[in-house]
């Protein structure tokens, strides 16, 4: 058994509301109407019976029977719902009639009459229904009675009538209120299917679809609900692919970078310290006095320093050892050294202060790269570098007198975008000052207690 | 707990259905069951014999039935018969059921009993007094407005008459239109016979004539029973005493069943049943009749040329 939809279940409960009202008010009225009914006709043959006694008193009296048969069938053709209207006399004898061809002679003998001074009104069953039969006195009693029964026949039919009437405006209404519920749950339970579907299309990934809201009820706050959240997935869809994006870059970067690391260790070992040591090779083979040994010592040390140097360009152990201070002084005096650029580091706050490891190292790479940057690009003859460890953030500031740029041109965000890259990673921030022809100046903000998802060896 | 509503709906459909089952069955009467020997209505055969009063009509049917339904019952247990009450619409009719016999007893009026004396020995057995005498006058009445004063200012107006057999109610008014030497067919306007005295007063009284003659002592009751009667009508004369309406038997009324019923109406004032008898029918007593008494009715018949 499949489970019948909120609009069929709606629906049968609509219907069965309208079904259950009209048979009830149905019901109801009919046998509020038949009480009702009943009893005006029990009214009704009382005083036409105390009618009749009145006005066959006197053919009666003076035996003009036919006067008194007159008037008795007058009164039934007047009233639809007389069945029957009788005369008796004093002494019980049939006087009068208004039946055809004899007498049910059932009437009289199943029909005791108790003439007092209330009216005296019996329900028979007959064969052709119930009859109201009401007798009333003629002069007291004196002179007999006058028996009229009314049949419910007319009552019926008219009940019967004002049944089927009612019937029909049970039927008309319900049908009018199936279709108004149809229409209401119809708009209703669209509005929950377009935004089914709209969250089975979202679910697939597809951020385009927006709902109606429509009326401001439950399912239109649900709609603004469902909309806001869409517009937020799809927002934080952008920003997830932006990262991605920037990731890859990196990557690609990163790579780049390592081959370029690469070629040039493989050039400085190729050049410097090949060359140093083949010079050694063949000094060696041509050794004859103590000034070769000399000179042959003093290549022995320029490769033994450049060979130091190529260590600590690839991973300062100062880093490890002494900390980011020491590492950025010495960094920044071999900068200076090496390029021939004036600058120095200068350090506010306590220059013991240890950070994570991962700060540290992304301190200073971010550094080194603001400063070889400087040293590739910006034509400067002074730099600064001032680390601020105050405080719950680090700063690093890294400025220079150069040529300057447009931090908003393409160029320089691919740049920059390692530094940022890097700087994301332990949860800081990159911020870049510059104008052409007006140096350039890059903060760097890195929180002191950075989360654990840096690592320490890049 | 699915099915719970339906049942709940047949539950209360099943209860409002329960208010509609037929009542337990009684007696069923077949209507289309019709007996042949009722159609006329049923003779019924009465155990003892039956003895027939007929009472000529001065008041209305329903008046005569109260007034002498008393009397009927008296009799029938004083006479050991089932009495019967017969109220004939007229003197005439009742004056013929006495001449055919279809009643033994009657109350006639006064000129009935002349002429049924006369034509078949009709005889009465008692005669009612009031006012202590056993005669009546006979009033002529207009509405006390009308600007009728007299009796000839009553030509070429309505007239309503009791009875063709009635002294006061026909008679008198006739000798009184003859003294005027007024031609009878000519002097009023129109003229009815509404046969009894209550219906004359009540058609006078309603403005349907503008003159009637009545029983003095059915003006009397009238005037009991309705007291401003005599305000809104007035009487313009009255005649001498006539004799009042009697009991009367037909001739062939065996003698024994005539001396008891004479006894009967003469005892009535010696018991206290007989008495609230005469009261109801506002009499003193039942006394002998005499012919005499009736003589004044016999001259205003040979005066008007009526058959006697």
């Amino acid at each position: 058994m499949t489970t019948p939809s909120i609009r069929l279940k709606l629906l049968a409960v609509v219907v069965l509301l309208t079904v259950t009202l009209g048979v009830a008010v149905t019901v109801q009225l009919r046998t509020a109407l038949l009480r009702t009914a009943g009893a005006e006709l029990d009214k009704r043959s009382i005083s036409i019976a105390a009618d009749l006694a009145m006005r066959v008193t006197e053919p009666l009296l003076t035996r003009n029977t036919l006067d008194v048969r007159d008037i008795l069938l007058d009164i039934a053709s007047n009233n639809p719902d007389v069945r029957y209207a009788l005369v008796v006399d004093s002494q019980n004898r049939l006087v009068a009639h208004t039946f055809q061809g004899g007498f049910p002679r059932d009437l009289l003998a199943h029909r005791p009459v108790q003439l007092g001074d209330n009216p005296d009104l019996v329900i028979l069953q007959s064969d052709e229904g119930p009859l109201h039969d009401a007798a009333a006195p003629i002069v007291g009693g004196l002179a007999g009675h006058v028996r009229v029964g009314l049949t419910e026949t007319h009552l019926v039919a008219s009940l019967r009538q004002v049944e089927r009437l009612q019937v029909i405006t049970v039927i008309l209404v319900g049908l009018t209120a199936l279709g108004a519920a149809y229409y209401g749950i119809f708009r209703l339970t669209r509005r929950v299917q377009d935004l089914a579907l709209a969250a089975r299309r979202v679910g697939a990934g597809d951020m385009t679809p927006r709902v109606a809201p429509g009326a401001p009820d439950e399912l239109g706050i649900l709609a603004g609900a469902f909309n806001e959240m869409t517009e937020r997935l799809a927002a934080a869809g952008e920003a997830v692919r932006a990262k991605e994006q920037a990731r890859t870059e990196l990557l690609q970067k990163v790579l780049t970078a390592q081959e370029e690391e690469r070629g040039r260790i493989s050039r400085e070992l190729h050049d410097e310290i090949g060359q140093a040591l083949t010079g050694l090779i063949v000094g060696l083979k041509v050794l004859k006095g103590p000034t070769d040994a000399q000179r042959l010592r003093d290549v022995a040390a320029a490769t033994l320093e450049s060979v130091r140097r190529l260590s600590r360009d690839l991973r300062p152990a100062v880093l490890d050892d002494i900390g980011l201070v020491a590492a950025l002084r010495r960094y920044t005096e071999d900068f200076s050294r090496l390029h021939g650029i004036e600058g120095t580091l200068q350090v506010v706050g306590h220059e013991e202060t240890r950070l994570a490891p991962a700060v540290e190292t992304t301190l200073y790479r971010v550094v080194q790269e603001a400063l070889t940057n400087v040293a590739r690009h910006s034509g400067a003859r002074h730099f600064g570098v001032v680390l601020d460890l105050r405080g719950p953030v680090i700063q690093a500031i890294v400025e220079d007198d150069g040529r300057g740029f447009d931090p908003a041109s393409p160029k320089a965000g691919m740049g920059l975008a390692s530094m940022t890259e890097r700087t994301a990673l332990v949860g800081g921030a990159v911020t870049i000052e510059s104008r052409p022809g007006g140096g350039a100046t890059v903060y760097v903000k890195v929180p002191a207690e950075e989360g654990d998802r840096a690592h320490s060896d890049c | 707990m699915r099915r719970a509503p339906w049942l709940l709906l047949i539950l209360t459909l099943s209860l409002l259905l329960a208010g509609c089952s037929a009542a337990p069955p009684g007696l069923v009467i077949r209507l289309k069951d019709l007996d042949p020997t009722l159609a006329a209505g049923d003779p019924g055969i009465s155990p003892r014999p039956v003895l027939r009063v007929g009472v000529s009509p001065m008041l209305s049917p329903r008046e005569m039935l109260l007034r002498y339904g008393p009397l009927m019952d008296y009799l029938g247990r004083r006479l050991g018969r089932r009495v019967e009450l017969v109220l004939p619409r007229s003197h005439t009719e009742t004056f013929e059921m006495v001449r055919s016999g279809a009643v033994q007893v009657a109350v006639v009026s006064g000129y009935a009993y002349v002429l049924g004396q006369k034509e078949f020995g009709m005889e009465a057995l008692a005669v009612p007094t009031y006012d202590g005498l056993p005669t009546r006058r006979a009033h002529v009445l207009v509405r006390r407005y009308s600007g009728i004063i007299q009796f000839s200012d009553l030509k070429g107006h309505t007239f309503a008459y009791t009875d063709p057999l009635s002294a006061s109610g026909r008679l008198y008014p006739e000798a009184k239109v003859l003294d005027l030497s007024e031609p009878l067919d000519r002097f009023f306007e129109r003229t009815t016979f509404v046969a009894s005295d209550d219906k004359a007063l009540k058609a006078l009284d309603q403005g349907l004539v503008d003159g009637c003659a009545v029983d003095s002592a059915m003006y009397d009751y009238a005037v009991l029973a309705d007291p401003d009667l005599a305000r809104r009508l007035r009487i313009i004369d009255t005649s001498e005493p006539l004799g009042a309406p009697p009991v009367v038997v037909s001739p062939r009324m065996g003698s024994e069943l005539k001396r008891a019923l004479q006894e009967a109406l003469l005892d009535l004032d010696q018991d206290d049943v007989g008495r609230s008898v005469l009261s109801r029918l506002q009499t003193e007593r039942y006394v002998k009749p005499d012919s005499a008494w009736y003589e004044s009715i016999r001259t205003l018949a040979a005066q008007v040329g009526a058959r006697q």
